[in-house]
């Protein structure tokens, strides 16, 4: 079931109005475990056994853990982790791993056949396998208690809000909520239903509509012109934090619908004017999960700062999927990081030095972007080619409508984009919080022309 | 906050219970915002009953003519004030130009057809609706129709666009789409092509270069292809394809009264060659003799590019230029009294 689908919309305000009808919370718990399996289910409902193995491993592994003496404790954790991310390996890297072995053999003369691995990706898989990682992890560091009630851990596990694409919520933001019996709050839901309008534009108005450029660009860049191909670019930038912006939103709008406040996502991340920062605005549950368990498992700042870094980053990189663009990617980032932190910041005081700052930041995050967007390395290079090889030639103009989305984006960024990171709307008087909606409305009902699915649910 | 809330609700459904109203009442007009022919379309059956002077082509024509200096310049040499509507629209195939000729046919008051002869206006066909694409889609439609969650969104969609109008003809509230509502209430006194592809801004800036120009003797003389008495027969059939394209159409607007004049655009660098050959030449000469009307080539010679935006395209002053030439030439061929046939 897609957030950008009829069937949800209708789907989620069932739910919610039952949700509040209930006065039990165990009856709460049981309606939110029951909707997130059917809607986990919708997309593909085998996937449910694996996520329901998922589940009851995690389950066991978790109450191991609470049972296991202090010696054995990192023990237990070590096998749950592994089983983990042996799953995600098995689901999201062997098609990869293997063509690259077997690559690898055939460059040494052998002959060889290649492996038959998994093709089938199960939806969310990285973040949920990332969230149980971080509870299992916190456990064991004593920072949240054991779930002993499967009901409630099933609700952490798959609250249907956030299990496809995040948030990565941590359990002891999560689980006293799902436990706590809460009375209806106005604000949360007229917030939630604030944000899931806003959310719906961001994807259908702004990101769909820009798809269309990015797809023919991304297609066949030689057909179009260096003005077009940094356009494109521009557009992919805006596309994917829109794509995924738009999907955080409509999760926290969910969640506030149910009087649950899942951790922010986005923050305006292209208004950074450091890389550092902007991996402080951009995807912030994920940036947060790598610092938690794994930059400072590696070392930190404590030592080996740079190598932790880069690495860090490369594996950020490959988490969002198995193909060389996204390690280069990840590399590119964590080189940039290293970089940042090396150079010394002796040009603060200059006039105008923000601006360029903040200018050089966003092509460069815009050129990175083109790795993580092309197909394969070849598609990148030829990519760069338009982009950044003469000869430039300007005989066609490009398209009004991409410009016109872009100038769009920065209007709406500018106008609501702090309404979707905080609570002010609801300090907005009423003539602007119907006439927001309404425009957003609007949009969403001229635009959802072609219903697109999630950039980030393949990750 | 409670209270708050119930107000956003019910401002927000009294929002769309009054568009749902509107689009009811001008369900007409919602259905053809988003469709540039069908839009065009409708302003040619809605054209005021004045409207002497018809054009019809692709956006070669549309760019090549104004409406109003075409009929300013006819008034300067004749001293009759005529209403022309220039109602060419880009990417026009032989399937939406036979649709306009028909809605023409209809309108009493129009006399003179002028129609862009031209590669694309004559030879572009539909989109062939049983392609590969169409097919594979089909497929696609097959395997998701196995599958409930599918068929409940298709379900849900349907029942949405069954029972309400603004889900129906949602492709018309996009806001550029939109603007052309005022296309439809404007157009009877305001030029529609003013709110054309080019966008309003630019069109209005562009007025200022709007005024009829000095024309040089040689300047832009077309070629004239006038029907032979000798080879006219009104019931000669033609197996070549713009041939038989034409005189269908000519046959059918001088059967309800109106002149046709066929126009070659003129065109810059080797698009001249393509528009204005021996093979093309001798088309267009068969097909005014078998159907009658006449033919006005400004396709040779090559046009050159400062008149031009591209090698097919006028500029705004290659507009101006034309408009008046054209004005010239047909004030020339004494085709604006109207009446069946003439030149024949």
């Amino acid at each position: 079931m897609l957030f950008n689908s009829l069937t949800f919309l209708v789907f989620h305000l069932v739910l919610v109005a039952i949700y509040w009808a209930l006065t039990r919370q165990i009856f709460r718990q049981v309606l939110l475990l029951v909707g997130s399996v059917v809607f986990y289910g919708w997309y593909y409902w085998p996937a449910l056994i694996l996520l329901g193995i998922s589940m009851v491993v995690n389950y066991g592994f978790s109450r191991w853990i609470n049972s296991a003496g202090c010696s054995s404790k990192k023990k237990v954790l070590a096998a749950a982790i592994v089983a983990n991310l042996a799953s995600l390996v098995w689901f999201k890297y062997s098609a990869f791993i293997g063509e690259n072995f077997v690559e690898m053999i055939r460059v040494l003369g052998f002959s060889v056949t290649s492996p038959q691995c998994s093709e089938w990706l199960p939806l969310g898989i990285s973040f949920y396998t990332f969230q149980v990682i971080a509870y299992l992890v916190d456990q064991s560091r004593g920072k949240v208690k054991c779930e002993k009630n499967f009901l409630v851990f099933g609700v952490f596990k798959c609250f249907y809000a956030q299990l496809v694409a995040g948030p990565i919520v941590r359990a002891k933001e999560l689980i006293p909520q799902i436990k706590t019996q809460r009375r209806f709050r106005v604000g949360d839901f007229y917030l939630g239903l604030y944000f899931m309008i806003g959310g719906l534009t961001l994807k259908v108005f702004v990101a769909d509509t820009l798809a269309q450029f990015v797809d023919y660009g991304f297609e066949d860049p030689s057909r179009i012109e260096v003005a077009t191909a940094w356009l494109t670019v521009y557009g992919f930038a805006i596309q994917i934090l829109c794509d995924f912006w738009g999907y955080s939103t409509i999760a926290i709008g969910a969640g506030l619908m149910y009087g649950i406040r899942l951790p922010l996502n986005f923050d305006l991340p292209y208004q950074a004017s450091s890389l550092r920062e902007f991996w402080h605005r951009w995807h912030i549950t994920l940036s947060q999960w790598l610092r938690d368990y794994l930059y400072i498992p590696l070392g930190g700042n404590r030592k080996h700062q740079n190598r932790n870094l880069f690495l860090t980053m490369l594996l950020g990189g490959l988490w969002h999927g198995a193909s060389w663009n996204f390690i280069i990617w990840g590399g590119g980032h964590g080189t940039w990081l290293i970089a940042e932190r090396m150079l010394p910041d002796r040009f603060a005081k200059i006039p105008g030095i923000k601006f360029l700052k903040w200018l050089l930041l966003f092509n460069g995050v815009c050129l990175l972007w083109v790795f993580f967007r092309a197909p394969d390395f070849g598609a990148a290079m030829s990519y760069f080619k338009a982009l950044l090889a003469p000869p430039f030639t300007m005989q066609d103009s490009p398209p009004d409508l991409l410009i016109i989305m872009l100038l769009a984006f920065v209007g709406i960024s500018l106008v609501f984009g702090k309404s979707f990171t905080d609570r002010r709307f609801l300090q907005w008087g009423l003539g602007r919080q119907i006439l927001s909606c309404v425009l957003f409305l609007f949009l969403i009902l001229a635009f959802a022309g072609s219903r697109l699915d999630f950039i980030y649910f393949v990750f | 906050m409670l209270r708050r809330l119930v107000i956003f609700i019910l401002c927000i459904f009294a929002l769309f219970a009054g568009l749902e109203c509107l689009v009811r009442a001008k369900e007409d007009v919602f259905a053809v915002l988003a469709d540039k022919s069908l839009l065009r379309e409708k302003l040619i059956r809605d054209s005021s009953s004045d409207t002497e002077v018809m054009i019809l082509g692709t956006s070669r024509l549309l760019d090549a003519v104004d409406q109003g200096l075409f009929s300013e310049s006819v008034a300067q040499q004749t001293g009759r004030k005529i209403k022309t509507f220039n109602a060419s629209v880009p990417g026009v195939n032989v399937e939406i130009l036979e649709r306009f000729v028909a809605v023409v046919s209809e309108k009493d008051e129009v006399n003179l057809v002028i129609i862009e002869a031209s590669t694309p206006s004559l030879t572009q066909l539909p989109v062939d609706t049983s392609g590969q694409t169409i097919r594979e889609a089909e497929g696609a439609l097959e395997v998701r129709e196995n599958r409930f969650p599918a068929q409940l969104e298709e379900w849900l969609r349907e029942w949405m666009s069954d029972h309400l109008a603004f889900v129906r003809k949602r492709k018309a509230l996009q806001p550029k789409t939109l603007l052309k509502f005022f296309v439809v209430a404007t157009a009877d006194f305001i030029d529609p092509n003013l709110w054309d592809r080019k966008g309003v801004g630019r069109n209005l800036i562009n007025f200022k270069a709007r005024k009829i120009p000095e024309l040089a003797e040689d300047a832009l003389v077309p070629e004239i292809v006038s029907p032979k008495a000798s080879s006219f027969s009104s019931d000669h059939q033609s197996n070549d394809p713009i041939v038989a394209l034409m005189v269908r159409i000519t046959r059918s607007l001088q059967g309800r009264g109106k002149t046709v004049v066929w126009v070659v655009p003129p065109v810059g660098g080797k698009a001249s060659h393509i528009e204005s050959n021996d093979e093309r030449n001798k088309q267009y000469e068969t097909a005014i003799n078998l159907g009658g009307g006449q033919l006005l080539n400004y396709a040779m010679p090559a046009l050159k590019s400062d008149y031009l935006r591209d090698p097919t395209h006028l500029n705004i002053y290659g507009r101006s230029f034309f408009s008046a030439a054209l004005a010239r030439d047909i004030v020339k061929l004494k085709v604006l009294e109207g009446g069946e046939g003439s030149g024949d």
